[in-house]
C-alpha cells in the first residue's frame, strides 16, 4: 500500500473571538501521492485554516502532521514549504514590483538554487511559464496582468521547486467563468501530468466532482 | 543571495513609496551629516594635535634624559669647580661629553677638597664611572640621534629702531623689555625648519636697514657703521636674499622711460596754478577724464571733446594705485662688487603692467619702491644671533633688531648686571606651550655663557639641562624610553638620569591629557549622535515592514525563513548606514580639501578670524584622520545593523497565515 505524502492526525485548532471557538475538532487527513483533493465547506468554516495548517503556515493546537514522512514539529518549517508544498491563494499573492519570471524563480531563489541565463531553474520556469502559456509576458510586471494570468504565474510560480503537494485556496474564486475553467483545467493537468497531490479548497461543487475525493469540512469535522 | 537582492529593493526609492523614500533619504542625510560632521572636527582636532605634538618635540625632543640630584650631588658633577682643568666651573653636559679626563681633579695642583666632599662612584672592576660619556655611549650603541641641552633665564631688551622711510634720516626707537628662558638650539636639531618662519618683505628691508648700522649693549647705543664696512656687509647679505617682486607706493611718479614708445590710457590731468602738470593714469568709473596719448617719446593729454594738450618733459605721471613690479637686482651680480653702502640705492630691472601699459625700467628701491616678495634665510652666523617666539613679531619686533640679554652674576664683591649682546636672526612658532611665548632660542655657547654665571634663576637645576633624544616615529617613544632606561641600568647609570617622554613633560603633559579627554569626549557625542541619528533607522524599516507585510508572508509561504526575513531589515539598516557613511565621507573630503576657502568665507561672514591663529595655526589641517575613518567605517555601518535588527525581530515575528488571510 502507498504511504501517504502527508499525513494530519487529529488536528486540533481553536481561535479566540471573543471566546474560543474550536474550528478545527480532530480533523484527520491522509494525501496520497498524486491524488487530487477537494474540500468544501461554507465560509468560515476554517477551511482556509486547515489548509494553512497541512501547508505549515499555522501551527495547530493539537494534533500531528506529517508530511514527506517529516514530522512538522521536528522539521524545518520553512524548508519545508520550499522544497515540499506549493500554494495557490485566491488573491495571487504575487510580489509586485517583480516582473512574472523574478516571481516565478522567487521560491528556487529563496531555495539558493542558480537563476542565472541557462540554469536549470531558469530553464524550468520558462517551461512552466510556457506550459500556462504566459512565456510572451515573462517580463511584465505582475501589475500589468489580468486576473487570470496572475493565478496562472502563481501556479507556475507553484511548481517551480516540483514540490510534491500543491495547496490551492480557492484558487478561481476572484476570476471569471472563463478564467476559472482556464485555470482549474490547467492545475489539474499539470498535477496530473507531473504527478503532484492536489489540495483545492473550493465552494465550485464542478471543480470538487473531478476531484478523486471530495471532502466537506463542517463544524470543525472533515467528512 | 535573495536577502540581499530583497534588501536592495527595498531601498531603492519608488514613486508608489513616496513617504518611505522620503524618510529613507531623510535617515541617510542626517546620518551622512553627522559622519561628516565627526570626521571633519576628529581630522581637525587631531591634526592640530599633531602639529602642536610636531612642535612640541621638535622644540623639546621626544624624549629627555635629564641629570637626578643624585647626579648634582655627585663627585663626578662637583669636582669641577675645585679642578683648575675644568678652569675651576661647571661644564655643560657636551663639554663634559667631549673633555678628555673623566676627573678632571689633580690632588698635587687642585686645592684641597672640602672635609665632606662626596667620594668618587666606582662600578664593581673599580673604574670611575663617568655617566655622561656613558650615557652618551649608550645612546650611540642603540643608534639614536641625541645632543644636550640646557636652558637659562635672563631679561631681553631689544631695541627696536625704525626708519619711518628709506632714508635713514628719518628715526624712531622703541625699546621692548621682557623676562625670557633662552633655551639652547642645536644646529642639528632635525625639522626645526618646520617651525620656522620665513622672513616678511619687512623683515628683510629691516634686515637690509640695520645692515648699516651697529649696536653697542653696553652703552646702548646704535651707531651708524662707515660706508665701506656697510657695503661690504651688504654684499654678503644680499646672497642670502632673493628679492623678486617690488611694489610701488601709491602715488609713485612712473619715470618717463618706463613707458613704451607709443600707448593711449585714460588719464586725469591736474594741472595747479603755477605748477607743472600731473597726470594721474586710470579713471575710475563716474570720473571725468581723458586720455594720455605717448607718440615718439612726446606725451599728450587729449580731452573728452578731443582737445589735444602736449605735455611739458617735466610732467608727473603718477598711478593712483601700488604697480607690482617683477625685479631683478642689478647691483649685485654674483662675483661682483656692491657699490652701494645703503640698500635703498639697490638697484632693479623692473618688469610690470599699469592696466594694459607694459612698464620697464630700471628704478633704486629709495624711490617709492618696496619689497613685495621675497626669498630669504638668514642662518645663525654668530652666537649673538637669537630666534624669538612668533608672538614677539606682534609687539613689532623685526628679523635684524639688536638688543642684549641682561643677567646678574657674582663679581668681586657684589651681584653685578652682566649683558651679552643679541641680533634677532628669525622666528619661530612654539606651539601652545605655556612658556613658549617667552622661550628664545640661542646658541649652545651663549646659553652656557648664562647658566654658568648665573645658576640661581631656577629652583629645579634638572630643568636647566639634559640630553633630548631624537626618534622619527613619535609612536615609538614608549618603547624607546624603555629601551634607553634598560640599557642605562646595564651600564650601572640609572641613579644619574631620569629618562621622560614627551608624555611625561610638566608644561605639556596637562595639554596633552585635555587632548585626549576632548577627542574622547567628542568620540563619546559623536557616538551618541551617530546612535540618535540610527534611530531614524528604526523608524523607517518599522514603517517598511508595515508597508512589506504582505510581501513578507507571500515570502514565508515559499519558504523564506524567519531568519531570512530578519537579515532582509537588517541589510537594510546597515546598507543605508554604509551608504550615509560614504555619502559623509565623500562629503568629508570635499570639505577638507577645501578647507581654507570654508574658515575664509565663514571669517568674512562672522566679521573676524573664525579661528585664532596663534592658536589653530595659519590654516586648519586638511588630511582626513585615518583614525576617525577606521571610528566611522566601524561603528556608522555597526549602529546601523543594531537600528535594524529590532524592525527584524519585528519582521520574523509576523505570522505568515494572519498576513494572508487579511490581505486576501
Amino acid at each position: 500500500m502507498t504511504s501517504p505524502i502527508l499525513s494530519a492526525s487529529k488536528i486540533i485548532k481553536s481561535f479566540l473571538n471573543p471566546t474560543p471557538i474550536t474550528v478545527l475538532n480532530e480533523v484527520s487527513l491522509d494525501l496520497l501521492p498524486g491524488e487530487f483533493v477537494a474540500i468544501r465547506g461554507r465560509s468560515g468554516e476554517g477551511k482556509s485554516t486547515l489548509l494553512h495548517i497541512l501547508g505549515t503556515l499555522e501551527k495547530p493546537d493539537a494534533g500531528r502532521l506529517v508530511i514527506n514522512g517529516m514530522d512538522t514539529k521536528s522539521s524545518s518549517l520553512s524548508v519545508l514549504r520550499n522544497d515540499t508544498i506549493g500554494f495557490i491563494f485566491q488573491a495571487f499573492n504575487l510580489l509586485d514590483d517583480y516582473s512574472v519570471l523574478e516571481n516565478v524563480l522567487m521560491p528556487a531563489r529563496i531555495a539558493r538554487k542558480s537563476t542565472a541565463l541557462g540554469s536549470p531553474a531558469r530553464q524550468r520556469a520558462l517551461d512552466l511559464l510556457e506550459t500556462v502559456r504566459l512565456r510572451p509576458r515573462m517580463d511584465f510586471s505582475t501589475r500589468l496582468l489580468s486576473g487570470g494570468e496572475k493565478q496562472r504565474v502563481s501556479i507556475a510560480r507553484a511548481l517551480i521547486n516540483d514540490p510534491k503537494i500543491l495547496l490551492a485556496d480557492e484558487p478561481s474564486g476572484n476570476l471569471d467563468t472563463a478564467n476559472r475553467e482556464i485555470v482549474h483545467q490547467l492545475l489539474i493537468e499539470v498535477c496530473r501530468k507531473e504527478g503532484k497531490t492536489l489540495v483545492i479548497v473550493t465552494h465550485d461543487q464542478e471543480l470538487a466532482h473531478l476531484a478523486d475525493r471530495a471532502l466537506t469540512l463542517k463544524e470543525g469535522r472533515l467528512l | 543571495m535573495f536577502e540581499l537582492s530583497i534588501a536592495r529593493k527595498y531601498l531603492l526609492p519608488k514613486r508608489r513609496q513616496l513617504s518611505v523614500s522620503l524618510i529613507a533619504l531623510m535617515s541617510v542625510l542626517v546620518i551622512s551629516l553627522v559622519v561628516w560632521l565627526v570626521l571633519i572636527f576628529l581630522s581637525v582636532t587631531e591634526g592640530i594635535e599633531r602639529g602642536w605634538l610636531s612642535k612640541l618635540t621638535t622644540l623639546n625632543g621626544p624624549l629627555r634624559i635629564t641629570p637626578t640630584q643624585e647626579y648634582f650631588d655627585s663627585y663626578y658633577y662637583r669636582i669641577d669647580q675645585f679642578a683648575q682643568n675644568s678652569d675651576y666651573s661647571i661644564p655643560s653636559i657636551g663639554q663634559k661629553a667631549l673633555s678628555l679626563k673623566s676627573d678632571p681633579y689633580d690632588p698635587l695642583s687642585d686645592m684641597e677638597l672640602p672635609h665632606r666632599f662626596p667620594k668618587p662612584d666606582l662600578d664593581q672592576t673599580g673604574q670611575f664611572i663617568d655617566p655622561v660619556k656613558r650615557a652618551y655611549q649608550t645612546l650611540a650603541s642603540l643608534g639614536l640621534s641625541f645632543h644636550d641641552y640646557e636652558i637659562g633665564g635672563a631679561m631681553v631688551r631689544l631695541q627696536m629702531l625704525r626708519s619711518r622711510s628709506n632714508t635713514t634720516h628719518d628715526l624712531q626707537q622703541n625699546i621692548l623689555t621682557q623676562v625670557a628662558y633662552v633655551a639652547s638650539l642645536a644646529q642639528n636639531t632635525p625639522k626645526i625648519s618646520d617651525l620656522m618662519i620665513l622672513p616678511t618683505p619687512a623683515d628683510v628691508e629691516h634686515v637690509l636697514f640695520m645692515n648699516s648700522m651697529d649696536f653697542h649693549a653696553e652703552t646702548e647705543t646704535i651707531e651708524r657703521l662707515s660706508p665701506a664696512i656697510s657695503a661690504g656687509r651688504l654684499e654678503q647679505l644680499i646672497k642670502t636674499i632673493h628679492i623678486d617682486q617690488v611694489k610701488s607706493t601709491p602715488y609713485w611718479p612712473i619715470p618717463h622711460n618706463f613707458f613704451p614708445s607709443r600707448f593711449r590710457s585714460p588719464a586725469k590731468l591736474l594741472s595747479p596754478p603755477n605748477e607743472a602738470a600731473h597726470v594721474i593714469l586710470g579713471v575710475h568709473p563716474g570720473e571725468k577724464g581723458g586720455s594720455l596719448i605717448s607718440e615718439k617719446g612726446a606725451f599728450y593729454f587729449v580731452e573728452r571733446d578731443g582737445k589735444c594738450i602736449p605735455l611739458a618733459d617735466n610732467t608727473t605721471l603718477f598711478s593712483e594705485d601700488p604697480i607690482v613690479f617683477e625685479a631683478t637686482l642689478l647691483d649685485a651680480p654674483s662675483g661682483e662688487k656692491i657699490q652701494t653702502e645703503h640698500f635703498g640705492k639697490l638697484c632693479f630691472s623692473l618688469r610690470g603692467k599699469l592696466g594694459t601699459i607694459p612698464l620697464k625700467g630700471e628704478a633704486p628701491l629709495e624711490e617709492g619702491l618696496k619689497i613685495a616678495n621675497v626669498l630669504a634665510s638668514f642662518p645663525r652666523k654668530s652666537i649673538e644671533d637669537v630666534y624669538l617666539p612668533k608672538q614677539f613679531q606682534d609687539s613689532g619686533v623685526l628679523i635684524g633688531d639688536q638688543g642684549y640679554l641682561s643677567f646678574s652674576a657674582h663679581g668681586a664683591s657684589s651681584m653685578q648686571e652682566q649683558r651679552i649682546p643679541l641680533t634677532v636672526a628669525g622666528f619661530y612658532d612654539p606651539g601652545i606651550m605655556a612658556i613658549g611665548n617667552k622661550c628664545i632660542l640661542a646658541s649652545p655657547e651663549l646659553v652656557h655663557t648664562l647658566n654658568a654665571a648665573n645658576q640661581s634663576f631656577l629652583i629645579d637645576p634638572s630643568f636647566s639641562t639634559g640630553i633630548q633624544v631624537w626618534i622619527d616615529d613619535l609612536s615609538k617613544v614608549k618603547l624607546t624610553k624603555t629601551t634607553i632606561e634598560t640599557a642605562f641600568a646595564k651600564a650601572g647609570i640609572t641613579k644619574y638620569w631620569k629618562v621622560s617622554s614627551y608624555h611625561d613633560y610638566d608644561f605639556a603633559k596637562d595639554l596633552l591629557l585635555q587632548f585626549q579627554s576632548d577627542k574622547m569626549l567628542f568620540t563619546l557625542i559623536g557616538i551618541i549622535i551617530l546612535g540618535v541619528a540610527c534611530c531614524n533607522i528604526i523608524s523607517l524599516l518599522i514603517l517598511l515592514v508595515n508597508d512589506k507585510k504582505k510581501e513578507i508572508g507571500i515570502l514565508q509561504a515559499m519558504g523564506a525563513s524567519t531568519r531570512s526575513i530578519a537579515l532582509i531589515f537588517t541589510l537594510c539598516g546597515a546598507g543605508m548606514g554604509i551608504l550615509s557613511s560614504f555619502i559623509g565621507i565623500g562629503a568629508a573630503l570635499m570639505t577638507l580639501h577645501n578647507i581654507d576657502t570654508i574658515v575664509h568665507f565663514l571669517s568674512f561672514l562672522q566679521g573676524h578670524e573664525m579661528f585664532n591663529t596663534l592658536f589653530y595655526g595659519k590654516s586648519l589641517p586638511n588630511a582626513l584622520s585615518s583614525e576617525a575613518l577606521r571610528f566611522i567605517l566601524i561603528t556608522t555601518p555597526l549602529l546601523s545593523l543594531l537600528a535594524g535588527l529590532v524592525p527584524a525581530l519585528k519582521a520574523c515575528r509576523l505570522r505568515p497565515s494572519a498576513i494572508l488571510r487579511s490581505e486576501a
